[in-house]
């Protein structure tokens, strides 16, 4: 893992990352199959879809089948990338994802965009807060939620170096600050400490990632200053990392575009509750609720995801 | 040749029920009506190595009505992947040989199954895959008519006529049955010729009980270009054992002492050793 911050302004889709890795990608391996259930406008595949149309397949609206025929195509030796949006690429095909792909041990990259909140005005049918802890339970699925688009790219290029099942979530064509700089790697099942600070440890991943580094911001004028940690690999997760904050931090909270149940939050309290240490715990996340319709700021406010929410429970739990 | 097929689906028939007596019972009738199928596949059709089982040359088949599983399991056994008492452990603990196909436990087994109407998406993965890698291999999948209650199947169906798979060969294993009793009590029979003349395919309609009839169908799928096949079996639940075709329910059995006794009669073998 050599990461480095990016400290000049550079910001890019989560889309772009994808076609361009993808592109990077079919150019350097016979192997690699772009699959799309027609949304490739809305992932903006369609371009691969011209340039190499013996590598890109659109199953027309049915994610299943997409799914189980990914499952066929590994068995005969074949890399495919699967996109849909988070709720169809994963709720649509729960059992295709089981059977097809993790009990055969088949090789998929998918990736669910519009995660969470980033479903936006596509509302609530179109919002998958669950998809964190439904592919948690699946047995050989990797879940990783990446903060910013170069993130996202070396978990494509790693899917190359070490075929497995991944699912990976994210935006989709908001531009989002990056966080790394372009020449980063990561190490799955690792987090990233983004900066070592004292007393408060703030977990994130995603979106969130960016939310706590402002939270963080807004903390050192009350004298506060958190340990930052991007989660990206939340399975497999980084335990050790886990009781290391436990261990020198008082108070831990947890941040993540997602539901309450079975995420982020859910992995930190069970090592928490593993722990021979005592450290106070704080979450922000979905609760138990469907999504809405709405504006990226509104669905933020609404569901306290916003860095003020962070700001506000750190300080709150410290008052205590 | 025909005599020869005659024998091997015989012999299956017989190897099925012995593994299906061996575990005191299974899914004997949707095992049953694919053996003359699968007789012609593994005996003469399917191009495969019983010693490379992942030989890259190999043709692929995949059950994707996974419940018959005795009948596949019977069948790569008798063309030699793997001994014929294993057939006896159908079930049992540590077995290679589940309930339904495993493609990391049986030697053999292609693609797992057993979830229905995903084998058949799996197989159009395969020949999409064989496409692009620009072999000549074959996939050879059977789904059964019941199967096709599952949305999933007329998906991958679509995707087959919409990728020209000319190397995938489908059968329709339509025995008229499923779990709950005969299809069109259930939910719906259906007239599958011209559904799938209408989708696009090369539609063969062919006695689901005669080898010589599946093998020169087979042969006539393998000519065409562009264009995918179904060959339509027109089979009985429990084919080939005249008083498990007579049952009310016959997707699953429990086979006792006397059950035992009418199968060993009807197929005129005697108590295994």
């Amino acid at each position: 893992m050599t990461w480095t911050l990016e400290l000049k302004h550079k910001q890019s889709s989560f889309r772009s990352a994808y076609t361009e890795t993808l592109t990077e990608l079919i150019q350097r391996d016979s192997r690699i199959m772009v699959l799309e259930a027609d949304l490739m406008k809305s992932s903006a595949t369609d371009g691969l879809f011209k340039a190499y149309p013996e590598h890109c397949i659109n199953f027309g609206i049915s994610e299943a089948n997409m799914i189980s025929a990914s499952g066929g195509m590994s068995k005969a030796g074949l890399l495919p990338f699967a996109h849909s949006f988070a709720p169809f690429a994963t709720r649509r095909a729960l059992d295709q994802l089981y059977m097809s792909v993790a009990y055969s041990r088949n090789h998929l990259f998918l990736y669910g965009s519009d995660a969470g909140i980033w479903s936006q005005r596509n509302g609530g049918t179109h919002t998958a807060n669950e998809d964190v802890a439904v592919l948690r339970s699946i047995p050989t699925c990797q879940v990783f939620d990446p903060s910013d688009p170069i993130q996202f790219r070396w978990l494509m290029r790693q899917y190359r170096e070490q075929p497995g099942f991944y699912y990976v979530r994210g935006s989709r064509k908001n531009d989002i600050k990056h966080l790394y700089t372009e020449d980063s790697t990561f190490e799955i099942g690792k987090g990233v400490v983004l900066h070592q600070g004292s007393k408060v440890a703030i977990l994130a991943c995603g979106v969130m990632v960016h939310e706590a580094l402002a939270a963080a911001d807004h903390l050192r004028s009350h004298g506060i200053d958190p340990t930052i940690v991007d989660f990206f690999s939340l399975k497999p997760y980084d335990s050790g990392l886990c009781q290391h904050l436990f261990a020198t931090h008082d108070l831990i909270v947890v941040a993540e575009n997602a539901s309450a149940i079975g995420g982020l939050g859910s992995l930190v309290a069970l090592e928490l509750a593993r722990s021979n240490h005592r450290p106070r715990f704080r979450h922000l996340a979905i609760p138990d609720a469907f999504g809405e319709v709405g504006s990226l700021e509104f669905l933020k406010a609404k569901f306290k995801l916003r860095s003020d929410d962070i700001v506000n429970e750190v300080l709150s739990a410290l008052l205590q | 040749m025909e005599n020869d097929l005659k024998q091997w689906s015989d012999r299956l028939r017989l190897e099925t029920c012995l593994c299906l007596i061996h575990a005191k019972g299974g899914h004997i009738g949707g095992s049953m009506s694919i053996v003359e199928t699968l007789a012609v596949l593994y005996g003469k059709q399917l191009r495969v190595d019983p010693q490379r089982p992942h030989w890259d040359e190999r043709d692929w088949f995949i059950l994707s009505k996974g419940h018959s599983g005795p009948a596949y399991f019977a069948a790569l056994a008798l063309r030699g992947f793997f001994d014929l008492k294993v057939l006896q452990t159908l079930n049992a603990d540590d077995t290679i040989l589940p309930s339904h196909p495993d493609s990391l436990k049986t030697p053999g087994v292609d693609c797992t199954t057993g979830s229905l109407g995903q084998g058949i998406s799996q197989a159009v993965g395969v020949a999409l895959a064989l496409k692009h890698q620009h072999k000549p291999n074959r996939v050879y999948c059977i789904v059964g008519d019941g199967e096709c209650n599952e949305g999933q199947v007329w998906e991958a169906f679509q995707s087959m006529v919409a990728n020209h798979l000319d190397n995938l060969i489908v059968f329709i294993d339509n025995n008229k049955g499923q779990n709950d009793g005969a299809t069109k009590t259930i939910h719906l029979e259906l007239n599958f010729e011209p559904l799938m003349m209408g989708l696009g395919f090369y539609t063969q309609v062919v006695n689901g009980n005669d080898v010589v009839a599946i093998d020169k169908a087979i042969d006539q799928a393998k000519q065409r270009v562009n264009q995918p096949s179904v060959i339509i079996l027109n089979t009985t639940k429990g084919q080939g054992l005249p008083f498990v075709e007579a049952m009310a329910s016959n997707h699953h059995i429990a086979i006792d002492e006397d059950i035992k006794t009418k199968i060993l009669n009807a197929l005129g073998a005697k108590e295994p050793a």
